[in-house]
């Protein structure tokens, strides 16, 4: 993205630095790095991070707002994942959640590549003691980001 | 509860969500490229502004509600205790602090030996401690005396010995307050102990007020003290050091169906001018030992006897009635002979510097510091074969009354304070005592409650009623049901409650729902005269395992 790209849209602070345009690569979660002194991101990589957001927050952890996140790192950390397909059963039932959470705070008036339509479960590579899902985010206007979560598995 | 939030978690979620909502407009009214839905600046901007923002309001919420005498006043238990004493204090209301029960236990014991009983040795009765407030020895005659805290040890008649000390309170409250005869555990061993109970009823212990209580006794004072209508009247009384404990009072007077005294004409009718102020001053009767000359008045064909003796009106001033008679040396607290006739009668001899009432009838003195009366009992022990009609013999008489009748009657019959156009009788509340029994139902395993703390529970509501002449059973449901945990339940309280009418009639009511104090103007029995009296002893609590189905 240019900067002209940010004109008239909103912003949020990175929290997943060195998000690639594509491919793989190994975020940090840091709203500042010693190489830079913090990121902003907007359109479908805002999209994205809210998606990854709303993944990683266990229902009921978030003060105040009871609702938000999903089941799914709560499975994970009661070790409920022993094959991918715990994982991919855990993952689909949590997108029921995050699809509402997501949808709840949209409007219409939102850019169409800042909306959640959905997200799919690319691939899931699982080994004894770790796990990771590849997930696929597609705005409203059919753009796309894939989102990589590594995740510790408690076995 | 502390004025300031002290925990984060405590705040109400509809005002946080409320707040976040605020922020998010006003922020991006600021800023309208910030995006505040789900991400970092929501999570860790946002969202705990919005909680500390809420905090901060709740803050400066209780801060004006513990300020403003309209938000007291809709709810006290949300106000800050040092900042309502402040408030309060503008209008010369203050605060009572709790204080410590003292009294004196009777100590018996099996052999005439030397017995010492170090200063903060601890007693427990009904689940409560007391600490003795010096160290005492008791001596085995009056010649070892040394000090002002020894005893000597006195022969009961069973072959046992007994001393007496005192106690106080381990804590504040009026729950400490124990009655005559109450049974104490020392804690730690007392050579050749044989019981322990209280000597007399206790005295002082009090409750610290709370809001509710300081701002039931705003009006009072901010009233003008002096004779004129009931608020001036009882912003009077609690003026005074020494009648500010006052729990409750109810002035009747022209124009109330109660009042009787200002229709002492041959046209009987109300001509004003009387008053009948009746005071509570303390939430349970007290009871006083006396030690009463009697005289023999009958020897009975079965080899028992009559005796009879009479309570002045200075021993015990407004008495209700005599709930033990026993001989002096005997070595039971419980149990004593029967009352076979109570005759009341006023004792109308004037005082000087103090205007006598106008009571032409016992009904009308009963419970006042007038009253008097002759006790005729029947003793069942004594031998009387080689007395004759006529002899005395000392009895061990306990009186139950209500304190500072007649020092009120003083007060308000004093020419300095009485309102010049009339009179003033002070009188004890007509007494209803309740006793109550219920259980508490709960499947094996459950923990049982504390007894004793449901007991002062119920106590401190009852006695606290003043004159509502209501009792709930639902009311006491409440309270019971704070001290219950997991399946325990608790079944019908079963309410007895008996009336003893100023013209010495009892009258029994009986309920599970409520007790209602009947209106009966003419008898001086309504809502507005009586008052309920619970102690410890009159409550019965007992437990049972039901079965139950497993939840699962």
């Amino acid at each position: 993205m240019s900067i002209n790209q940010y004109v008239g849209r909103t912003i949020d602070i990175l929290a997943y630095q060195n998000a690639p345009g594509t491919g793989e690569v190994l975020t940090v979660q840091a709203l500042a790095q010693e190489s830079n002194d913090g990121q902003i991101c907007t359109g479908v990589q805002k999209l994205a991070q809210r998606f990854l957001l709303e993944l990683l927050t266990e229902t009921g952890s978030l003060a105040y707002q009871p609702e938000r996140g999903c089941q799914f790192m709560i499975d994970a950390r009661m070790s409920l994942f022993n094959s991918q397909y715990d994982v991919l059963a855990s993952y689909s039932a949590s997108l029921v959640d995050i699809q509402k959470n997501l949808q709840a705070e949209e409007s219409l008036s939102d850019p169409a590549d800042e909306r959640f339509r959905n997200a799919e479960a690319v691939s899931v590579n699982f080994s004894p003691g770790s796990a990771s899902i590849t997930m696929r985010v597609t705005s409203m206007a059919g753009t796309s980001r894939e989102v990589i979560a590594p995740l510790d598995v408690n076995l | 509860m502390s004025l300031e939030i002290s925990n984060l978690s405590e705040l109400d979620p509809a005002a946080v969500t409320q707040t976040r909502e605020t922020l998010a407009q006003q922020l991006q009214e600021t800023n309208s490229s910030l995006d505040l839905k789900r991400g970092v600046l929501h999570d860790l901007l946002l969202n705990y502004s919005a909680i500390l923002a809420t905090a901060t309001q709740e803050n400066i919420d209780r801060l004006r509600q513990s300020n403003s005498l309209m938000a007291i006043s809709a709810d006290p238990t949300l106000a800050d205790p040092d900042i309502v004493d402040g408030v309060m204090s503008n209008y010369r209301v203050t605060r009572k602090e709790g204080t410590k029960a003292v009294g004196s236990v009777t100590i018996v014991v099996s052999v005439l030996s030397t017995v010492t009983i170090s200063s903060g040795t601890v007693f427990e009765a009904d689940g409560k401690q007391f600490k003795s407030d010096a160290s005492y020895v008791a001596r085995t005659s009056e010649s070892n005396v040394q000090s002002s805290t020894d005893r000597v040890l006195t022969p009961l008649g069973d072959g046992n010995y007994a001393f007496t000390i005192n106690v106080v309170a381990a804590e504040t409250g009026s729950s400490y307050l124990l009655s005559k005869n109450t049974l104490f555990v020392p804690t730690t061993a007392i050579v050749n102990f044989v019981k322990a109970y209280a000597t007399s009823d206790f005295i002082d212990g009090t409750n610290t007020e709370t809001n509710s209580e300081l701002m039931a006794r705003l009006q009072v004072g901010i009233a003008c003290a002096a004779m004129s209508n009931r608020v001036n009247m009882a912003s009077l009384l609690q003026e005074q050091a020494e009648f500010q404990d006052v729990v409750a009072s109810s002035i009747i007077g022209y124009g109330d169906a109660e009042m009787q005294r200002d229709q002492h004409s041959i046209f009987q009718i109300s001509y004003g001018g009387r008053a009948d102020w009746y005071v509570r001053t303390q939430q349970l009767p007290r009871q006083l030992g006396l030690v009463k000359e009697s005289t023999l008045i009958a020897k009975l064909p079965d080899g028992t006897s009559t005796w009879q003796f009479s309570v002045s009106r200075d021993e015990a001033p407004g008495f209700y009635d005599i709930t033990g008679i026993q001989l002096t040396d005997m070595a039971e607290v419980a149990g004593g002979f029967g009352i076979t006739s109570d005759i009341r009668a006023n004792d109308l001899t004037p005082i000087a510097g103090e205007l006598l009432p106008d009571i032409v009838s016992v009904q009308e003195g009963a419970y006042s510091r007038y009253q008097t009366t002759v006790i005729q009992f029947h003793d069942t022990l004594t031998d009387v074969s080689s007395l004759a009609i006529g002899a005395t013999k000392d009895y061990a008489v306990t009186v139950r009354y209500m304190p500072l009748i007649k020092e009120i009657q003083s007060f308000v019959g004093n020419r300095d304070h009485r309102n010049y156009a009339g009179d003033i009788l002070i009188k004890a509340p007509v007494p209803c005592f309740v006793s109550l029994s219920f259980t508490i139902d709960g499947r094996t395993g459950d923990p049982l409650p504390d007894a004793y703390a449901i007991k002062d529970d119920l106590i401190q509501y009852i006695n606290s009623l003043g004159f509502r002449g209501r009792l709930y059973a639902s009311d006491l449901d409440d309270l019971i049901h704070n001290h219950l945990y997991g399946e325990t339940s608790v079944g019908a309280i079963d309410m007895f409650g008996q009336i003893r009418y100023p013209d010495g009639t009892v009258q029994s009511l009986r309920s599970t729902e409520s007790l209602i104090i009947p209106s009966e103007p003419d008898y001086m029995v309504t809502s507005r005269t009586t008052g309920f009296i619970v102690t410890a002893d009159d409550i019965a609590i007992s437990a049972r395992t039901v079965n139950m189905p497993e939840s699962f």
